[in-house]
């Protein structure tokens, strides 16, 4: 999942790039990124997923770490419940998210040169 | 993100109410337990007490345990001069635990932490429901 998205996530930051002028190019602004197509890492939407799927696997670490314990008969049921809620809704936002940046980037394949 | 806010809220109501079940259960199990000395203080009702906390990293405004207290009400006196724990008149304090009042107290313990739980399922659905605007 994390290769394509990311590059899909990067080719469209390229492209909100050159449009700079449009909304996407507001988006990548917001990062400081919109303007330069040089840098593999500098694609606005590329560095927004990047932190997305960070955050998602550390959360996703945090409720393995809660349920190993539950299991080993050390820890809380509500804090592996909490914990696990939280990584399940960010796994579900970066999934979501993902989705839609690989749509937009298939719209773009797609396109009428 | 607020939601995320109201499940750890609700979260610490789970925790105050499942250690007032453990107070409840405490106060039920030791309910004849007497003085281990003649003429000595039996076994005394704990209340758990809380108090409103604002959780530092999440700013959500969560319940702790205040303190688990004891019960001051006085002990019941009864005449059984066979006891172990009978002073010289051969009366026996017992603990003041009433199975009545632990029973409407387990009963609210249980309403309350209903109520969180329904409070969690509703803020999860509602974040659900937000990620599938994306859909």
């Amino acid at each position: 999942m994390s290769i394509g998205a990311l590059d899909a996530a990067l080719s469209y930051g390229r492209a909100a790039g050159i449009g700079k002028s449009g909304g996407l190019g507001d988006l990548g602004s917001k990062t400081g990124i919109g303007g330069s197509t040089g840098a593999a890492a500098s694609g606005g939407f590329g560095n927004l997923v990047e932190q997305m799927v960070t955050d998602t696997a550390s959360s996703l670490r945090t409720a393995e770490a809660a349920s190993a314990k539950q299991v080993a008969g050390k820890g809380d049921l509500i804090d592996v419940v909490t914990a696990i809620g939280a990584a399940e809704t960010a796994l579900d936002t970066v999934v979501a998210v993902r989705d839609r940046v690989v749509g937009a980037y298939s719209d773009i394949m797609r396109m009428q040169i | 993100m607020d939601l995320k806010t109201a499940v750890q809220v609700s979260a610490s109501g789970l925790r105050a109410q499942s250690l007032r079940m453990r107070v409840i259960a405490e106060n039920l199990a030791n309910a004849d337990s007497v003085a281990q000395t003649a003429g000595g203080n039996p076994y005394r009702r704990r209340v758990a007490t809380f108090k409103a906390e604002v959780d530092r990293t999440t700013g959500g405004m969560g319940v702790k345990v205040k303190d688990v207290e004891g019960d001051a009400s006085a002990f019941q006196r009864v005449y059984q001069p066979g006891s172990p724990a009978a002073d010289g008149k051969g009366y026996v304090l017992m603990p003041n635990v009433n199975g009545l009042v632990e029973a409407a107290d387990m009963k609210a313990a249980q309403r309350s932490y209903e109520a969180n739980l329904n409070a969690i399922e509703a803020a999860k659905s509602l974040t659900m429901r937000t990620i599938d605007l994306l859909k």
